[in-house]
C-alpha cells in the first residue's frame, strides 16, 4: 500500500504542471528501465541518477557501456570509471561494449597503458557472455593502435562486430556461432588467412561490411560465406604500391546484395552468386587513365568476362562510369557476357560520355528501367568515345535523365533521340532540368517533341523535380 | 503454384477415362508433398484461430501465425492450451494497438515484388507512425509487449522512449516524464559528485 500512497502524494504535489500527472517512466519496473536505458550513450545513463531518488543506483545495473572518448577530462578519469563500472555486478551478463573515438582530433595522450586496458575490457566482457562489441577508434600514430585480444574469436554469445582503426590478430580457431554482423573499418589483420577465416568461422553471418586501408596486410580477400545475405567493400584510398595483385574473392550462394567501390583491386573473382538481387558497381579492375586497357592482357578480359558471368543473376544495378568504361574497352576485343535478369539499371557519368553506353545496354536483354545522372568533372579530357552502330532496345520501358548534361545541348539531344529512335516499347522519357534551367523548360520540351519516336505510345516529359 | 491449381475433380475426370492418368495422378500428388520448402506454407493456409481475452472482458480473435508473435502464447499453443487465452495484464484497447502490431510484422513467405531492403525501408516507416502515439499509450505497450514477450515491439517502444532522454539535462527529464525530484540539494549534490564527468557541461 505504500507504493499507492506514494502516487498519490505525488499527483497532489504535481498538480500545477501540464499534462498528465502520473510520472509513468519511474513506475517502469527496474529491467525494463534498464532495457530502455541500454539504448542512449553511458553519459546520459549516469545522468538519471540525479533524476530521483528511485534512480539513484539503476545507471549501475544497466547491461552494457556506450562511451566516447571525448566523454571524459582525461584519460585516467575513462580507465577508472570503465573499471568500476565493470566491477558492479561481475558475475551478470553484459550485453554490449561500445568505445566510439567521437571526436575528430585526440583529446588526451595515451600510450602503452591504452592498448593493455583495452585488451582487458574485451577479455572481461567476452566472459560476461556480451553480444555487441564495437570499438571505434581513430588513430593516426600506428605505433600505438589497439589490438582486439584472440579471445574474440571464441566467444559464443557475440552477434555483432564492429571495429575501426584497431589490429585483428591471426587466430588459431574461430568458433563464433551467433554473429550476424560485421563492421571492419580500416583494421589491420595479420595476414589472407586470418581475415578468410574470421569470415568462414561465423555460420550464420548475414551482413559484412569492409573498409579497406593500403596497410591492412590483405592481398587476396576470400569472403566464402553460405549465409551471408550482404556485402560492402570499399577499397582503399591510396594507390596499390605493391607488385602483387590484389584480388576479391566472394563465394557466397546467400547472397542478395552487393556493394563494390574500389578502383585499386585487379581482380574480383565471384562464384556461386546464384541469389544476387541488388549490385552496387564501381570498380575498374585497376585500370585508369594511367594504367590503360591492353586488348592484348588476355588475363585482364578472362577477369572481366568471368566477373560479368558471376554477377549475371543481378536484377537491379547501380554502375559508375569507371566500371562502364572498362567494360566498354572490353567490349572492343570481346562480347559482352549477357545480363539477362537485369531489369533496372542506374548509370552515374562523371563526365558526357553517354557513347559508352548503348554497347553495355544491348548486353542487357531484359532491361525495362534505366536511370541516368551526368555531371561533368573539371580537369583533364578523357579520351573520347568513337561513335558506333546502335542496336534496338526491345525492352526498355522508362528512362529517366536525372542530371542533365548542363553545358553540352547538342549531346544531350543526341542521348535523347538515340533512347527515342531505338526504343521500340518506350513509355516513359523523362528528363530533369536544374532548377537553373527550370524556365527553359518549355523550349526544350518543344524541342524534344520534334524528334521522332519509334515507341508512338511513348511520353516525353521535362520535369524540375530532381528524384533519380 | 501450376499443380495446386487443378481442380479434383478433373484428375478425377482424367482418371475415369484412362488408365494411364493414374499415373499422372500419382505423380500430382507425389509432388504437392512438399517438394519446396515453404511451399506447404502457401498452399496449407494458417486459418487456425486463436481467442484472446482481456482484462477488462474484450476478446480479440486473431490468426494462430500473427499470435505466435508473443512468444508467451506461443510458448501456451506448444504446451496444448486450446481455448481461449486469458491475458490479464493487458486492456482491450492496449491488446488491439500490440495486435495491429503483430500482423504488420508477421513474416509473409512467397516471393514478392519488391526486394528485401524495399520492404525493410516500407516497415521503419510504418513503424515510425505506429509508435506516434500519447505517452500513456507507449508505457502500455512497453508493459505488454514484455509480458506478452514480444521482442521486436519492446524495442521499437523501449528505443522510443530512450530517444527522448537522450542528451537531454535532467532538468529537461523531469520536465518532460513528470518526475518529482526527491532529493534535497545536499544529497543531489552528493549524487553529482561520485560521477563528476557526467554532469560536466564543458564536456
Amino acid at each position: 500500500m505504500d507504493e499507492d500512497e506514494e502516487k498519490r502524494v505525488r499527483a497532489k504535489r504535481s498538480g500545477d504542471r501540464i499534462g498528465d500527472d502520473v510520472d509513468r517512466l519511474s513506475d517502469l519496473p527496474d529491467n525494463l528501465l534498464c532495457h530502455v536505458l541500454l539504448n542512449i550513450p553511458t553519459k546520459d545513463v549516469v545522468k538519471s541518477s540525479v533524476l530521483s531518488k528511485r534512480w539513484r543506483d539503476l545507471w549501475r545495473d544497466v547491461p552494457g557501456l556506450d562511451l566516447g572518448f571525448g566523454d571524459f577530462p582525461d584519460y585516467n578519469e575513462f580507465v577508472s570509471f570503465v573499471d568500476r563500472f565493470l566491477g558492479f555486478n561481475c558475475e551478470s551478463r553484459l550485453q554490449k561494449l561500445k568505445f566510439e573515438d567521437r571526436c575528430l582530433e585526440l583529446k588526451y595522450e595515451w600510450d602503452e597503458p591504452h592498448v593493455a586496458n583495452v585488451t582487458r575490457w574485451i577479455n572481461v566482457v567476452l566472459k560476461r557472455k556480451v553480444q555487441h562489441v564495437h570499438v571505434l577508434e581513430s588513430t593516426w600514430d600506428v605505433d600505438k593502435e589497439v589490438e582486439i585480444p584472440s579471445t574474440v574469436y571464441t566467444c559464443e554469445s557475440l552477434v555483432s562486430l564492429k571495429l575501426r582503426d584497431v589490429i585483428l590478430p591471426d587466430p588459431e580457431s574461430v568458433s563464433l556461432p551467433c554473429v550476424k554482423v560485421i563492421h571492419l573499418d580500416e583494421v589491420k589483420f595479420a595476414n589472407d588467412q586470418a581475415l578468410e577465416r574470421l569470415i568462414s568461422g561465423c555460420s550464420v553471418l548475414e551482413s559484412l561490411t569492409i573498409n579497406r586501408n593500403v596497410h591492412d596486410n590483405v592481398k587476396v580477400l576470400r569472403v566464402c560465406s553460405k549465409s551471408l545475405l550482404s556485402f560492402t567493400h570499399v577499397g582503399q584510398c591510396e594507390e596499390n604500391i605493391n607488385d602483387e595483385d590484389l584480388v576479391v574473392a566472394v563465394d557466397a550462394p546467400r547472397l542478395e546484395y552487393m556493394w563494390l567501390s574500389d578502383h585499386e583491386t585487379d581482380s574480383f573473382i565471384i562464384s556461386n552468386l546464384g541469389s544476387l538481387v541488388k549490385l552496387h558497381m564501381d570498380v575498374t579492375f585497376n585500370l585508369s587513365s594511367q594504367k590503360r586497357f591492353d586488348p592484348n592482357d588476355l588475363q585482364k578480359r578472362n577477369v572481366i568476362r568471368k566477373f560479368l558471368v558471376g554477377i549475371s543473376s543481378v536484377k537491379d544495378m547501380d554502375i559508375a562510369s569507371e566500371t562502364l568504361e572498362a567494360i566498354y574497352n572490353y567490349s572492343r576485343c570481346e562480347r559482352v557476357p549477357l545480363l539477362r535478369n537485369l531489369s533496372s539499371l542506374r548509370a552515374y557519368f562523371s563526365d558526357y560520355r553517354w557513347e559508352m553506353l548503348p554497347v553495355f545496354l544491348e548486353s542487357c536483354p531484359n532491361l525495362k528501367s534505366l536511370s541516368l545522372g551526368f555531371s561533368k568533372s573539371p580537369g583533364e579530357q578523357p579520351s573520347s568515345i568513337l561513335p558506333g552502330h546502335h542496336c534496338f532496345l526491345p525492352t526498355l520501358e522508362y528512362v529517366k535523365i536525372g542530371k542533365p548534361m548542363i553545358d553540352d545541348e547538342e549531346a544531350e539531344t543526341k542521348l535523347v533521340s538515340y533512347f527515342l529512335e531505338k526504343s521500340t516499347v518506350l513509355k516513359k522519357l523523362t528528363l530533369f532540368l536544374n532548377p537553373d534551367r527550370k524556365k527553359e523548360a518549355p523550349v526544350i520540351l518543344k524541342k524534344l517533341l520534334t524528334i521522332p519516336r519509334l515507341s508512338t505510345s511513348c511520353q516525353v516529359v521535362v520535369s524540375d523535380t530532381l528524384t533519380l | 503454384a501450376f499443380v495446386e491449381n487443378i481442380p479434383e475433380i478433373y484428375i478425377l475426370s482424367l482418371l475415369f477415362f484412362s488408365p494411364h492418368f493414374l499415373y499422372l495422378l500419382i505423380s500430382v500428388s507425389v509432388l504437392t508433398m512438399d517438394p519446396i520448402p515453404g511451399l506447404s506454407k502457401l498452399t496449407v493456409s494458417s486459418s487456425k484461430k486463436i481467442v484472446l481475452n482481456c482484462s477488462d472482458g474484450k476478446s480479440f480473435e486473431i490468426d494462430e501465425a500473427v499470435a505466435r508473435k508473443s512468444k508467451l502464447i506461443a510458448d501456451m499453443i506448444e504446451s496444448g492450451c486450446d481455448g481461449p487465452i486469458p491475458l490479464q495484464n493487458v486492456t482491450g484497447k492496449t491488446l488491439e494497438k500490440v495486435i495491429e502490431y503483430c500482423k504488420r510484422h508477421v513474416v509473409e513467405f512467397g516471393p514478392s515484388d519488391e526486394d528485401d531492403e524495399e520492404a525493410a525501408e516500407k516497415l521503419a516507416i510504418w513503424d515510425a507512425e505506429f509508435i506516434k502515439v500519447d505517452e500513456e499509450t507507449i508505457f502500455h505497450l512497453i508493459l505488454a509487449a514484455n509480458y506478452l514477450n514480444i521482442e521486436g515491439l519492446l524495442s521499437l517502444t523501449c528505443k522510443t522512449v530512450a530517444d527522448y532522454i537522450k542528451d537531454k539535462t535532467p532538468e529537461e527529464v523531469r520536465q518532460i516524464f513528470g518526475i518529482e525530484n526527491d532529493y534535497t540539494p545536499e544529497e543531489e549534490e552528493a549524487v553529482r559528485k561520485e560521477n563528476v564527468w557526467a554532469f560536466d557541461p564543458n564536456q
